[in-house]
């Protein structure tokens, strides 16, 4: 039950949703609101504001010199819902399509809301941080660009001030890539997930999620070879430094390197 | 014989649909949350953050000073104001100790969650923001979280006033058990931990508290067991029985979770008081996933000869029953010693179940009801035998199985109605493909996969009598047609949401030849059912279906009496079919053209009884229920048994450990079948919740006592993707000692589940030397005994 006496403000602009920001004593921004609302019914978020981002027109996924620009209230399912999205970011799709809770989270849920809530265990900050997006933060300041493997900063901690919204995802395309999680079970977070990538001047890497805090990008253009070496180079770089209720460091360790291994697979020969 | 069954088992072919199934597909049936009442309140509770503490004192203003508050109620107060929680089934009956509980604790907390305090709000969001603003004083105690450590001595105190952490040991054995392991060629050991996991019921409890101006309580409550509630409210508050009513609307879901026992129960009811106002609450997810069940360790010995017959068997359970409480759930730690040795002939055994108290939240009743963790322990007994001996898993079964020709059959504490475990056996094995499984096992194996092939069988207890408390094995149901021939059973035994409301219409409508339409039932409500013992057991339809076919009879009786001197012939040419009276070779009536017949010429016509078309009966399965011991000293609480076998394929990743199940069959033997729609649905069910434990389902503590399973995030359940397509089917031996025949379906298939699913993954990490019986075998788990072998 919300214990909160909230008030509700949905701006039609970000300009208009930022200065609401720096006038609450303590406001929450909600994107699709599948993680934030269940958190105000449990007491775990406390806010006197909501600023809701669902009309500042930032649902919109343009393509513009080669690289996508993805607003932050686009949700999973708008994402595939982008004509050419397909041949665009194959990756992107992969991961919209397997977002867990079916369609009611992919037509709710959005790539925004996911990285800034930036829990090690789900998709979007692996898939980010492989993809080298890039994150527009817009203040009453002004705006900048984040790097998304530097915008996360550890487990549920991202690199948002006060007074910042997340407008803009920008992503460029690979060559190549494949991405693989392992989950328990259906409704489970992820407990692993990799994300690999090869780029046009071959660089091929992969990178890990839900074993550390933040993702963990592993560089095997030098290696590329037996799928053993990816195992043991994957072990051995990865630390058993991130648990949560589902399952303890020590397995994510243990498994990570099948894991990366096969999101490698689907690069096909490399 | 033949005439005392159902007429409805003649229906089987076409079943009637579950009632108001379509209300409920379509979101329109009405639960508790649902119910309307004006100037509703809202309670929130204050739970304790210490899994063992005493309570210091309380500090209230903050939480009264938030707006629409209107009391706060500490543990202090309530002390003095109403009595301890009765219990459900107190340990005391079977000679263990017990202690007080408070609906909110005073003086010592047991757990993390328990409710020490409870605010009133005009909204529910203010009460739990206040709630969070009552401050309370605790002096830490040292608490105990593992049923092992707590057995030693030295080790901290559940309760600080008791000497040790046992509740109770109790023990049942036959033959001798020292001479069977002596002389036998094999003996195995194997260690089996089932976790603590529960029911997960769609919708959580809740409760709607309120006094009447004229003093009456009335509660509505999410509850299996209306009636055994009210007499607790009422022993609570000093009342008569008669100034207390509890209402149970239509439940979405219960498994055990909804026995009554809880201290919010009694604590809501003196919230409304307090504040003259009718008071809501309903239970959160995380509060309903501190209600524990399950968590046992079996130090299991099996002794056999070189054909794999059993000869002896040992166990010793220790039960982490947590903090005990008053709720039934402790009781399962005494079926699940009860259920040994299961389907099997065991001449020498010795099983024993310690019920050990920890500083966790209490059991309450989980479906399995402790069965499942007797089946887990011993089917994984005989699959050791058959590894052992190189022998097949099926045919080790069938060399123990007790005989169909050998019911009724005695064990120490139970005597099994009838069955014919081997036929239902093989014919799960024709369902599930054997034949095929193993041979597909051969191939995956030598493509280098792990392949398993799992089987279990299991006996389920059902319908239980266990005087001393209010869990009997008896009910009651009235049936009465009124002047417009339509027919209102009234019974004491309450849906959970299975449907048996459909099950006991039907039984009504056959036996007074009237059309399912015509017949309502009502349940839940103890202003108008007869006292009965609610939801539990798979008893429902066995017991108030079986007493609301004895009333049935007497109805139709009259309806016959009348209808000879309406149509002027000999009650012996009476037939009533089709909502139609007729005489044999001519005339026929409506029945409700008799039912008026009946209601307005009475008397006047002196051949026409006078007495209401009403008949209120009991019934109990009185043959079998014996707590007199024979010659030989045994006892059976239970009345009849359901069992089934199960056959299950699995594929493990070596690398993650991952276990995907391939595929699933079951046949189950409840009795006699009245609607196998529900049978069916009942049976998927318990399957699903029986794969859910034995893959992902776990309520886990920290090392501080807290709780991590607080959300359907951290605690999975299957969702439908995960179990594969389950081939079902049934083999019927009716019970000889049951009204109707039938043996209980709702309970069975849970036990099996588990079983088949633990043997399965044991036999595709075999090839490997790994063995796990650290349930669940959730990927994890299974990795770790994979690498335990393979580093």
């Amino acid at each position: 039950m919300i214990r909160d006496r909230l008030r509700y403000h949905a701006p039609a602009d970000v300009e208009t949703a930022c200065r609401i920001l720096g006038d609450s004593p303590s406001a929450a921004v909600i994107g699709g609101g599948t993680i934030a609302v269940p958190r105000l019914g449990r007491g775990e978020l406390r806010a006197d504001d909501i600023v809701h981002l669902s009309r500042a027109g930032l649902a919109e996924v343009v393509l513009s010199e080669g690289e996508l620009r993805i607003g932050s209230m686009v949700t999973y399912a708008g994402l595939l819902a982008t004509p050419g999205i397909e041949q665009l970011n194959p990756l992107l799709c992969t991961v919209a399509r397997g977002i867990t809770g079916g369609d009611q989270i992919r037509n709710q849920g959005t790539l925004g809301g996911s990285i800034c809530h930036a829990n090690p265990a789900s998709d979007v900050p692996t898939a980010l941080v492989a993809l080298r997006a890039r994150l527009v933060l817009h203040s009453i300041e002004g705006e900048r660009e984040v790097p998304a493997g530097e915008f996360l900063r550890g487990g549920f901690q991202a690199d948002i001030r006060p007074g910042e919204i997340l407008t803009h995802i920008l992503v460029r395309p690979v060559d190549r890539s494949g991405y693989h999680k392992f989950k328990l079970s259906e409704s489970s977070w992820p407990i692993v997930t990799a994300a690999a990538t090869l780029t046009h001047d071959r660089q091929c890497h992969v990178v890990l999620g839900g074993v550390e805090p933040v993702p963990v990008r592993i560089d095997l253009s030098q290696i590329v070879g037996t799928e053993s070496t990816i195992r043991e180079l994957v072990a051995a770089t990865v630390r058993p430094t991130w648990s949560d209720a589902l399952a303890p460091a020590e397995y994510r360790h243990l498994i990570s390197g099948e894991i990366a291994a096969r999101a490698v697979a689907q690069l096909g020969g490399v | 014989m033949d005439l005392m069954r159902p007429r409805a088992a003649a229906t089987e072919s076409d079943p009637p649909r579950r009632r108001d199934g379509e209300l409920i597909l379509s979101g329109r049936g009405d639960y508790l949350d649902d119910v309307r009442i004006p100037g509703l309140t809202y309670a929130a509770f204050v739970r304790s953050p210490h899994p063992h503490a005493r309570v210091r004192g309380f500090r209230t203003a903050a939480a009264e000073a938030h707006s629409g508050v209107l009391r706060v109620l500490t543990g202090r107060e309530a002390a003095e104001r109403i009595g301890p929680i009765p219990h459900f089934f107190s340990p005391t009956n079977v000679g263990g100790k017990t202690t007080d509980f408070e609906c909110l604790a005073s003086t010592e907390v047991y757990y993390v969650g328990q409710p020490v305090a409870a605010v009133v709000a005009t909204d529910p969001g203010d009460a739990e923001a206040a709630a969070e603003l009552v401050e309370v004083d605790y002096d830490v105690l040292p608490p105990v979280l593992d049923a092992h450590q707590a057995l030693q001595s030295g080790a901290p105190q559940a309760f600080s006033h008791w000497d040790d952490n046992l509740v109770v040991r109790v023990a049942f054995n036959e033959g001798d058990v020292a001479e069977a392991f002596e002389s036998a060629p094999h003996v195995l050991r194997d260690r089996v931990k089932i976790q603590r996991y529960g029911t997960s019921p769609l919708e959580p409890r809740g409760y709607i508290a309120q006094w009447n101006p004229d003093g009456r309580l009335v509660v509505r409550a999410s509850t299996q067991m209306p009636h055994p509630l009210r007499s607790a409210l009422a022993a609570m508050f000093d009342l008569p029985e008669t100034a207390v009513r509890v209402i149970a609307p239509r439940l979405g879901g219960a498994f055990g979770h909804k026995f009554h026992g809880y201290p919010e129960e009694g604590a809501l009811c003196l919230l409304s008081r307090l504040v003259r106002a009718p008071v809501k609450w309903l239970e959160r997810r995380e509060d309903a996933m501190l209600v524990g069940a399950r968590e046992m360790e079996h130090d299991l010995a099996i002794a056999f000869d070189d054909e794999g017959v059993i000869l002896g068997l040992r166990d010793s359970i220790v039960c982490d029953v947590g903090a005990l409480g008053t709720s039934a759930g402790w009781g399962m730690a005494f079926v699940a010693a009860m259920t040994f040795p299961g389907p099997y002939r065991v001449p020498a055994y010795d099983v024993e179940s310690l019920v050990v108290v920890t500083n966790k939240a209490p059991w309450n009743g989980a479906r399995g009801f402790g069965k499942e963790s007797a089946c887990l322990a011993l089917e994984r007994a005989v699959d050791l035998v058959a590894a052992e001996l190189s022998l097949d898993a099926a045919e080790v079964r069938r060399r123990n199985f007790i005989p169909s020709t050998a019911f009724p059959y005695w064990t120490a504490s139970k005597r099994l109605d009838s069955g014919d475990y081997q036929a239902v056996l093989d014919k799960a094995l024709a369902l599930g493909d054997y034949p095929e499984l193993v041979e597909r096992r051969r191939q995956a194996r030598a493509a280098g996969r792990l392949a398993g092939v799992g089987i279990a069988f299991e006996l389920t207890p059902e319908g239980g009598d266990f005087p001393g408390g209010l869990a009997r094995g008896f009910d009651t149901s009235t049936v009465r047609m009124d002047p417009a021939g339509s027919v209102t059973v009234l019974t004491g035994v309450t849906s959970p949401g299975t449907g048996n409301e459909t099950a006991i219409g039907q039984l009504v409508a056959a036996e007074l030849g009237v059309s399912f339409d015509r017949v309502r039932v009502v349940q839940g409500d103890t202003d108008t059912t007869p006292y009965g013992f609610g939801n539990g057991s798979s008893r429902s339809l066995n017991l108030g279906g079986g007493a609301a076919v004895l009333a049935a009879r007497e109805v139709r009786a009259k309806l016959v009496a009348a209808a000879a001197v309406a149509l002027e012939c000999d009650p012996g040419c009476i037939a009533l079919d089709k909502d139609t009276v007729f005489r044999e070779g001519g005339a026929q009536m409506p029945i409700s053209d008799l039912a008026r017949f009946v209601y307005t010429t009475s008397i006047a016509h002196p051949a026409v009884p006078y007495q209401h078309l009403e008949a209120t009966c009991s019934y109990a399965p009185e043959q079998n229920l014996l707590h007199q011991p024979d010659s030989a000293g045994r006892t059976s609480s239970y009345p009849t048994f359901s069992n089934s076998a199960h056959v299950c394929a699995v594929e493990v990743d070596e690398h993650t450990g991952q276990v995907t199940l391939a595929s699933y069959a079951a046949v189950d033997d409840c009795g006699v079948i009245v609607n196998p729609i529900l049978v069916r649905g009942q049976l998927l069910g318990a399957i699903a919740m029986g794969i859910g434990g034995a893959l992902w389902e776990e309520a886990r503590f920290d090392d501080r006592g807290h709780p991590v399973a607080t959300s359907f995030k951290n605690y999975l359940v299957p969702r439908s993707v995960d179990l594969p397509a389950i081939r079902v089917g049934h083999h019927t031996t009716p019970s000889p000692f049951t009204l109707l025949g039938t043996k209980g379906a709702g309970e069975g298939g849970v036990a099996g589940a588990v079983a088949a699913v633990c043997n399965a993954v044991n036999d595709a990490i075999a090839p490997l030397g790994a063995r796990v019986s650290k349930m669940p075998l959730s990927a994890p788990n299974v990795l770790r005994a994979i690498r335990e072998v393979t580093k």
